[in-house]
């Protein structure tokens, strides 16, 4: 009978301890990302033709204050590079690429040349938020719910905004 | 006193339980990521941002020039994407003959080229994926949700991995086949918000 309430409470605070863990690890990381382990920062080049895309991605994440996210000089090693490249027919707007020396922010011009404004942007601050570690919050499956509160939604042209929203924030805070 | 020895000790014994469950618990959490790390050099997923809900077969479909099951023949190129900038490097693509066995939208031929982003690169000596999204392999029976590129002159997947569907059994193609025909008539074409 003792070992039975033993067993019965140990499972009982198991559980719990499960369900407070869960509910921390609610965020959405990825393993991998672009800050530079030494300097704590993002150090970028560009050879990207949608500058006001890229600035204003850049600038969402870097106001938020925990990794600077500046370009790259003579003497600092880069962490990103912004280039385009042209896959009709993918559906892609763009991805972020790890690499073992500089990562890649790769935009599709087929698609880029076509969205608005608002999606441009949100797509570089989609990418650049990938570079943060932020993955996209619902995986591979479509969702009403993130797609009105994450602008990591793996649809950045179906989001009605271009900037980092709470939770995107939280998840930022969280990691960094 | 032993009543109070035996308490604390199976209290004592509970808590490392818990504890070393913990601890298990969150090294394995840790060690598995959303996304293939480019650690090992190996194999390395990108994270792709879509223009559609590629999981919304209606969309998939309405983006799509043309929907059809087929199976790979072979592997015909490896012809990737140039990238805007130095160095030369380009986004890995591979390209198969595949022959098609069943139309569900638009009306192909006998064997069209297919496009499928990833494969070998060779800048970093690795084999890039989109989403985990594994390379055609022949013999290979599919549904290829793609989309016609005139300038390339092939078929390209549309928002891998949902625009190519591996096929393992007749009944699963019955089902795809219901499932996308149903989607091409209820298909959302594909009209991105341009700026006026």
């Amino acid at each position: 009978m003792g070992a039975k309430s033993f067993l019965a409470k140990t499972v009982l605070v198991a559980q719990l301890v499960l369900l407070l863990s869960v509910g921390a690890a609610s965020a959405h990381y990825l393993i991998p990302d672009s800050v530079n382990d030494e300097s704590g920062e993002i150090r970028w080049k560009e050879y990207t033709r949608y500058d006001d895309a890229r600035n204003y991605g850049i600038s969402q994440w870097h106001r938020l204050g925990r990794v600077p996210i500046v370009r790259d000089s003579a003497n600092t090693p880069t962490d990103v590079v912004f280039r385009d490249f042209r896959d009709c027919g993918s559906g892609t707007v763009g991805y972020w690429q790890p690499n073992a020396g500089a990562d890649f922010i790769n935009f599709n011009t087929c698609y880029m040349n076509k969205v608005s404004t608002l999606s441009k942007r949100a797509s570089a601050t989609h990418e650049v938020g990938h570079a943060l570690r932020l993955a996209h919050p619902s995986g591979s499956r479509k969702s009403e719910r993130w797609r009105k509160r994450s602008i990591m939604y793996y649809c950045s042209t179906c989001v009605p905004f271009s900037a980092p929203r709470t939770h995107d924030k939280n998840d930022y805070r969280g990691i960094w | 006193m032993t009543l109070v020895r035996g308490t604390t000790a199976r209290t004592l014994l509970a808590l490392a339980v818990v504890t070393v469950g913990f601890v298990a618990y969150a090294v394995l959490a840790r060690e598995t990521p959303e996304t293939g790390a480019a650690g090992g050099g190996e194999v390395v997923d990108v994270e792709v941002n879509y223009a559609l809900e590629p999981t919304d077969e209606e969309q998939l479909v309405g983006f799509a020039t043309n929907v059809f099951v087929g199976r790979v023949v072979e592997k015909v190129g490896a012809e990737g994407a140039p990238l805007s900038g130095p160095g030369g490097e380009v986004v890995p693509r591979t390209q198969f003959s595949v022959a098609v066995l069943e139309n569900i939208k638009g009306d192909l031929g006998d064997e069209v080229t297919v496009s499928q982003t990833g494969g070998y690169d060779g800048s970093e000596d690795r084999r890039v994926r989109v989403e985990g999204d594994p390379l055609l392999r022949p013999g290979q029976q599919g549904l290829f949700v793609t989309s016609h590129d005139e300038r390339e002159g092939w078929y390209t997947i549309v928002a891998q991995p949902f625009g190519d569907v591996r096929i393992e059994s007749e009944s699963q193609r019955t089902d795809l086949v219901e499932k996308f025909e149903r989607a091409r008539r209820a298909q959302v074409p594909f009209e991105p918000a341009a700026d006026r």
